[in-house]
């Protein structure tokens, strides 16, 4: 025999309703509602598998220092692309930062090719993402007698096979 | 010797394998604990200042400054992973279990709050959809609301795939099967040379394997009305392909958070 529905279950039922259908809705319009849930999905709960629909762009990210005889440093590259082991499928803690770095990089290449000529593009070291760039490139070893710090952001360009980088973004001497 | 899965099997295994992505995912972050540093990337004096937490009312600023901090960060990702391994042991206890997949539900969605400014991670986000539904169960673990949560589980999974496979299809590089190549030539993506060179001396093999990942992905909800033995051929491309995904791409947490849902859709599909 049937037991009969509680309100508890029923209510129990209705969230789990309301977020598959949060989620359909979200992962249809997700685009034109993206300041909505900017502002108050605080938690993410809501999300759009988009996976590898489209494919970011490859980057590297170098930086070189200005001494205090005026003098620069040849530019040095930062690898986000760690070597690839066999045990990555199990643990691969270095991609937490690398990952975010190469997000980042696109962000602000792509953000200002769209801003390009604005004052927000002449603000873009005002930026968070900028900042935060900023703050990993002055975390890397430092050259005795460093007066200044600048990073360089480059984009792959070349065919598959032989990759080919232009440079993206450059950014202002920052002092230590 | 019957084969059929029962839902409280079918629940357990659901936690047991969500609660093996937590406790990577934990371990890993606590492993990059110099990045939370105060003055490393990820340090909260220089996340405070981002407009979505300096924006909050004040009350919310001293929480936050409390809880996001070095020490209580790394408290709070422990926490997280020991409710992974509470979570992975005792899936059925009644303390325990429910309240792992509490603090897992709380600390998973804070994770997704302090990462903002940088973006949520996609596997946390759908760890989460999985947790809450656990969670719910938990809280009450009767018949009809454990078959529920284990077929909000198994429709959700189908959902993130048809919208995967959508996407792609809708994507004039992806239509064109060259949508699978750009992958596999971003060195940052897969740095497996190797591997590289075989698809650009075969590009019909990456354009043929492309359409097959779009049309699987699309068909997927099939998988919870074929029936037996037929939605058995979906489950193994399922894990064929994260386990792809989780060597070549090296998105490894992935395989634990997407595979963790197949027991629900077992269930489900039986």
């Amino acid at each position: 025999m049937h037991q009969p529905v509680t309100a508890t279950e029923i209510f129990v039922i209705c969230l789990l309703a309301g977020w598959l259908l949060l989620t359909i809705l979200y992962a249809l319009f997700n685009r034109r509602v993206a300041a909505i849930t900017r502002r108050y999905d605080l938690f993410r709960w809501l999300s759009a598998y988009q996976l590898f629909s489209t494919t970011a762009s490859d980057y590297r990210l170098l930086y070189r220092d200005q001494l205090t005889d005026d003098s620069m440093t040849e530019w040095t590259v930062i690898s986000l692309t760690p070597v690839w082991k066999p045990w990555h499928l199990l643990w691969f803690p270095q991609k937490l930062v690398t990952h975010t770095i190469h997000s980042l990089a696109d962000d602000l290449v792509t953000g200002l090719a769209k801003r390009k000529g604005t004052t927000a593009a002449a603000k873009i070291n005002e930026r968070f993402l900028y900042r935060a760039l900023q703050r990993y490139v002055q975390q890397q070893p430092c050259t005795p007698g460093l007066a200044g710090r600048q990073f360089r952001i480059d984009k792959l360009t070349g065919l598959p096979g032989s990759p080919e980088y232009s440079e993206a973004f450059i950014s202002n001497f920052h002092q230590p | 010797m019957s084969m059929m899965v029962t839902a409280i099997q079918a629940i357990e295994w659901c936690t047991r394998l969500l609660a093996v992505y937590v406790l990577i995912d934990s371990a890993e972050k606590l492993y990059n604990h110099r990045a939370f540093r105060p003055g490393g990337f990820f340090g909260w004096a220089a996340l405070r200042q981002h407009l979505f937490f300096a924006s909050r009312p004040l009350p919310v600023r001293r929480l936050l400054d409390v809880l996001f901090d070095f020490r209580g960060w790394m408290a709070l990702l422990l926490l997280r992973g020991l409710s992974g391994i509470a979570l992975l042991t005792l899936p059925h206890h009644p303390v325990f279990g429910t309240a792992g997949l509490l603090i897992v539900f709380v600390a998973g969605s804070l994770v997704n709050f302090r990462q903002a400014p940088f973006g949520a991670e996609t596997e946390n986000r759908f760890a989460l959809a999985l947790t809450g539904a656990l969670l719910l169960r938990s809280l009450v673990p009767t018949q009809l609301v454990t078959e529920v949560c284990l077929l909000f589980i198994a429709l959700y999974t189908c959902v993130s795939y048809v919208t995967a496979g959508v996407t792609k299809w809708v994507d004039p590089a992806w239509r064109k099967g060259e949508g699978l190549l750009e992958v596999i030539h971003s060195p940052d993506l897969v740095p497996l040379e190797r591997l590289a060179a075989f698809f650009r001396r075969y590009p019909g093999a990456g354009r043929a394997l492309a359409w097959a990942t779009i049309g699987i992905e699309c068909l997927f909800p099939l998988a919870l009305v074929a029936g037996p033995p037929f939605f058995w051929l979906f489950l193994i491309w399922g894990i064929v392909f994260h386990l792809t995904i989780a060597v070549v791409l090296r998105l490894g947490k992935f395989f634990w958070v997407w595979v963790a849902t197949y027991p629900a859709i077992i269930f489900i599909a039986q």
